[in-house]
């Protein structure tokens, strides 16, 4: 009898028995290219040549900021040797070069005026710990904000805890208030993949109704995410 | 690089990755049908985001499961308001092939989402741990912080459903 739950788990795979044929996949593929591109694609494309035709992006130029490309959504515009995407996930907004020198300077003005940090936070100084440890490469400015959400709703979170282990039921009770909020802040509902923004509601609700225990377990992966910040 | 020419690169490239999109999809949705329509969901977005085609085989594979996960969040949503309006929507669940098997699913599912996920993407898709943090956005210390958490997790979990297996389930 197999009682180890990872081989029993590994067991469970509902897909153990799907396969598809190289044919099948071969016509998936080609009925894809067949289609006519899409309409939608066409002002970006014309932007992003636009753009390239006069060399240095003129919002790049503008900026000031070397982080930013000038490049806007997708597709691809060009091919930067030795740099590569970090996300897949593509909108309408810029692409920003982490790996700029300047890049901490640059994030640090996308901070989202909307989410506020507990008393005691640097918000500069906060948002440029989280920045440092970016991974290098090209990222869109939704990514960069869910990141600083994500984060914000981790110092709220350790507020609420500390204001519980207090007894400051004011405290607690504003730090509910924001996590309320910050579930459906803008970045994160765009970038959600699945659960997230469930998982922040249910530590909202949680620190709303006074629950500790919920509010320890609905942890987000927030220790490891606080690890080293600036406050 | 030739319209034709980008077309058998894309093939050569998507073709071999397409079973595995399909076990990812069939993992995550129901009915199964609807993990067909994600595939075709996800070659065309494919097609549409060809320009950055990685040239390394491992980082194409990253790259289709990046969109093939945006595919899959876009079908959530959208099952999700079907599911609101049409009640009768009924749940199709695969007969696990084993007594075992069906208690891990039940242990699998009493876990957070992030942490299911996880679990999935490493035991059933086959990603490393560090491939699978890095489609969830996470970097590798903190991806592996979570895969052992999850393990705890989903080891807890079990024994609480199947309390006889404690010792197979406990720490190596």
């Amino acid at each position: 009898m197999n009682t180890d739950p990872f081989a029993a788990l590994a067991a469970a795979d509902p897909a153990r028995d799907v396969s598809l044929t190289d044919a099948h996949a071969r016509r998936l593929v080609q009925e894809a290219t067949a289609r006519s591109p899409r309409r939608r694609w066409l002002l970006p494309t014309a932007a992003v040549v636009a753009a390239l035709a006069v060399g240095i992006p003129g919002a790049a130029v503008a900026s000031g900021y070397l982080a930013r490309t000038g490049w806007f959504g997708s597709p691809n515009p060009g091919s930067p040797e030795g740099t590569r995407p970090i996300g897949t996930e593509a909108d309408g907004s810029e692409w920003i070069d982490t790996s700029a020198a300047d890049y901490s300077d640059y994030a640090v003005t996308l901070w989202p005026a909307y989410a506020p940090l507990p008393a005691g936070y640097d918000t500069e100084a906060f948002a440029r710990s989280i920045a440092a440890d970016a991974p290098e490469g090209l990222r869109q400015v939704p990514g960069i904000r869910s990141e600083f959400e994500q984060n914000a709703r981790c110092a709220w979170r350790a507020e609420w805890l500390d204001a519980d282990a207090l007894g400051d039921a004011d405290r607690a009770a504003t730090a509910a208030q924001t996590l309320t909020a910050a579930a459906t802040w803008p970045a994160t509902v765009a970038t959600d993949g699945g659960g997230i923004v469930d998982e922040e509601r249910a530590l909202a609700a949680a620190a709303t109704a006074g629950d500790r225990a919920g509010v320890e377990a609905a942890d987000a992966w927030c220790a490891e995410m606080l690890e080293g910040r600036a406050r | 690089m030739t319209g034709q020419e980008e077309r058998r690169r894309f093939e050569a490239a998507v073709v071999p990755l397409l079973p595995d999109l399909l076990r990812y999809f069939v993992r995550r949705v129901d009915p199964r049908a609807d993990a067909d329509d994600c595939v075709s969901e996800t070659t065309l977005a494919l097609w549409r985001h060809r320009k950055r085609l990685p040239v390394a085989s491992e980082d194409q594979r990253m790259w289709a499961f990046g969109i093939a996960r945006h595919v899959l969040a876009n079908h959530v949503r959208k099952r999700a308001r079907r599911a609101r309006i049409d009640e009768t929507l009924v749940r199709e669940e695969r007969e696990p092939a084993s007594d075992e098997a069906f208690i891990a699913r039940e242990a699998l599912g009493t876990l957070a989402p992030a942490d299911q996920e996880m679990l999935r993407l490493v035991l059933w898709d086959g990603f490393g741990i560090a491939e699978a943090g890095a489609l969830a956005g996470v970097r590798p210390a903190a991806a592996r912080k979570r895969y052992e958490r999850a393990r705890a997790r989903l080891r807890a979990a079990f024994v609480e459903l199947e309390p006889g297996s404690a010792r197979a389930a406990a720490p190596r």
